[in-house]
């Protein structure tokens, strides 16, 4: 199974670098290790990290496909749904252990991140004072995201 | 006990412990303006309650009271129950000032310095007394306590640091003048300004969890002889800065312990919510198919969802009931895992038997589902055939009532279910040995929650 495993990161690191989800690159860390991915996502037009650049960490455990990949943001961002700690761990939806199911793949992964910058998730927040802020006051929440993304997601 | 103006209304603040007449100053407190306060009776004296260690009543002057309990008082003789302690020792050092006041209803001496930092400064002067042995001489300029804590003045400006390997604490003051701890003129300055900082540092240096190991530990057992329960102002500071490993009883103080706390109530429920895995017997009886024409897409192509492997005419494939197929050894391993369908998440077990499972809730004393043994007894590599690879010798068989109650799950639910199972066909027992395998192969299931 591992090298089953290893087949399918393979096919799916060309898939999605030969067509990569829109505003996304993505490039390995290490050639010899298909297991770390480097994603550069662009902050997507219609939402606060508009003119971000993003950059993440796709990490696939030894057991992929059958559990779910790790995504961590390196660039701090101010959302809901990413630890706001030295790891910017985003652990919901698809990407929990316990809802990650094998045909899922990576493209759709990037795909499902990208949508989160757009439409954040605060019922299922990491960090709850930003999922409240969210909620209770957007434009307080989109002028300090933006003002993350100057601080930290500038052109790098 | 001297009870001046038994005719006229004496009023008691039990905050700042003053003492007044009503008629001078009416039921609010003159010097704190608390109005918690109370009109002594005869019969009910609320400063009785907080006299009752107090035994040398011809003590004449504040100083001297103080320094007879630094040597001699130890307010926590007398209790057993840390817990309550923590509540009588700073009763008693309250207690002393009290004693000193009752005596003097107009309160002279409050009128140097302001009556909280007075009591704090008792209050810190009592403990001081009590920790302090032998006594440090705060004069020395840099006066170095135990390993890790120092201590440095300049002048009127004071350090404390503390250094160890799981904290460091830095406290810094500087004072202009003698009067910001000591509240009384007729104490000496130098002693209050010493002594404070030789007392923190004492108090620092026993929050080092090496050299304190009576502290926290002994919490939970008081009324072991050798452990002096840890002291009301320790307990507040090692809640304040951390105390070792970040956990204090129930509580955390620290984002890492927070983390580690949670990250392991995550690991226990990981398969919380989610179904548990398949049984060996329904993978192993999950029917074989051969791919036909049907099932391949427009170009004619299809693939294995699990590996992405493409697949051919012909190619073996096990389906499940809800139709969808995959490679038999894709589809196995996510069984022995989750008893979903990847596409679908329906469960492939029988509905009786999984209804008993998704029913059987797992009890903390339960040893987590991916800590099994992989080459438990009752297992042994057999000749078995390609469903079947694994079989169980009949010889543990008869050992075991229940074959898979020790190397499968713990959950009293499915082990009977197993038993239940296993008695009923031939093909029963075996498969297990695969799990083990596929779990061997994946790190015995590591968390990768995060």
């Amino acid at each position: 199974m591992a090298a089953g495993g290893h087949k399918r990161i393979v096919k799916e690191l060309s898939e999605v670098t030969g067509d990569p989800p829109a505003g996304t690159k993505v490039r390995l860390v290490d050639e010899s290790d298909v297991h770390i991915w480097e994603i550069l996502m662009d902050g997507p037009e219609q939402s606060p990290y508009s003119g971000g650049h993003f950059k993440l960490l796709l990490t696939l455990p030894k057991e992929y496909p059958f559990k779910p990949p790790v995504l961590n943001f390196q660039t701090k961002i101010y959302h809901p749904n990413v630890s706001n700690d030295d790891k910017g761990s985003m652990c919901l939806g698809m990407l929990r252990s316990d809802e990650w199911k094998p045909p899922n793949k990576l493209s759709a992964v990037l795909n499902y991140a990208r949508n989160l910058l757009i439409e954040p998730n605060p019922d299922d927040a990491v960090e709850g004072g930003i999922a409240e802020q969210y909620k209770s006051d957007r434009r307080g929440f989109e002028k300090t995201a933006k003002e993350w993304v100057k601080k930290y997601a500038g052109k790098s | 006990m001297n009870r001046p103006g038994q005719q006229r209304d004496m009023v008691f603040c039990h905050e700042c412990e003053n003492e007044w007449y009503r008629d001078e100053h009416g039921l609010m407190c003159p010097t704190c303006h608390s109005d918690f306060t109370e009109i002594i009776e005869q019969e009910h004296d609320p400063r009785v309650e907080r006299q009752l260690h107090a035994d040398d009543e011809d003590s004449e002057s504040l100083p001297s009271l103080l320094h007879e309990h630094e040597h001699q008082h130890n307010p926590w003789r007398d209790a057993p129950d840390p817990d309550e302690e923590d509540i009588d020792g700073v009763g008693n050092m309250w207690q002393h000032e009290s004693r000193d006041r009752s005596r003097t209803p107009q309160q002279p001496e409050l009128a140097d310095g302001h009556p909280l930092m007075q009591n704090f400064a008792t209050m810190l002067q009592g403990i001081a007394g009590r920790s302090m042995s032998p006594r440090m001489h705060p004069d020395d300029p840099a006066s170095a306590n135990r390993a890790g804590t120092r201590i440095l003045r300049h002048g009127p400006h004071m350090e404390i640091r503390r250094e160890g390997p799981n904290a460091s604490f830095y406290f810094s003051s500087y004072s202009s003048g003698p009067s910001t701890f000591g509240g009384s003129g007729r104490q000496d300055p130098q002693d209050h300004f010493g002594g404070i900082p030789s007392m923190m540092a004492q108090l620092f240096a026993e929050l080092e969890p090496g050299m304190s190991p009576s502290g926290r530990r002994n919490r939970g057992a008081p009324g072991s002889p050798d452990a002096p329960p840890m002291s009301p102002l320790q307990m507040v500071f090692s809640s304040i800065f951390g105390p070792p490993g970040g956990i204090h009883g129930d509580a955390v103080y620290s984002q890492e312990a927070f983390d580690r706390v949670m990250s392991q109530l995550m690991e226990q429920n990981q398969t919380g919510t989610a179904p548990g895995p398949a049984s060996a017997e329904a993978i192993a009886s999950l029917p074989a198919k051969r791919v036909d024409k049907s099932m391949l897409d427009d170009q004619g192509k299809a693939e294995c969802s699990i590996c992405m492997e493409e697949v051919k005419l012909d190619d073996s494939v096990t389906a499940l009931p809800c139709k969808h197929w995959f490679h038999p050894d894709c589809i196995k391993a996510w069984l022995n895992e989750h008893d979903t369908c990847p596409h679908c998440r329906e469960g492939i077990m029988p509905k009786d038997v999984t209804n008993s499972q998704t029913s059987s809730v797992r009890t903390p004393d339960q040893p987590p589902l991916h800590s099994q043994n992989p080459w438990s007894p009752g297992f042994h590599r057999g000749s078995g055939s390609q469903e079947n690879p694994w079989v169980i010798t009949t010889e543990s068989r008869r050992s075991s009532r229940h074959p898979f109650s020790e190397s499968r799950h713990s959950s009293s639910g499915r082990s009977s279910g197993h038993s239940r199972r296993s008695s009923n066909g031939p093909d029963g027992g075996g498969g297990g040995g695969f799990t083990d395998r596929v779990r061997s192969m994946f790190g015995g299931g590591s968390s990768s929650r995060h």
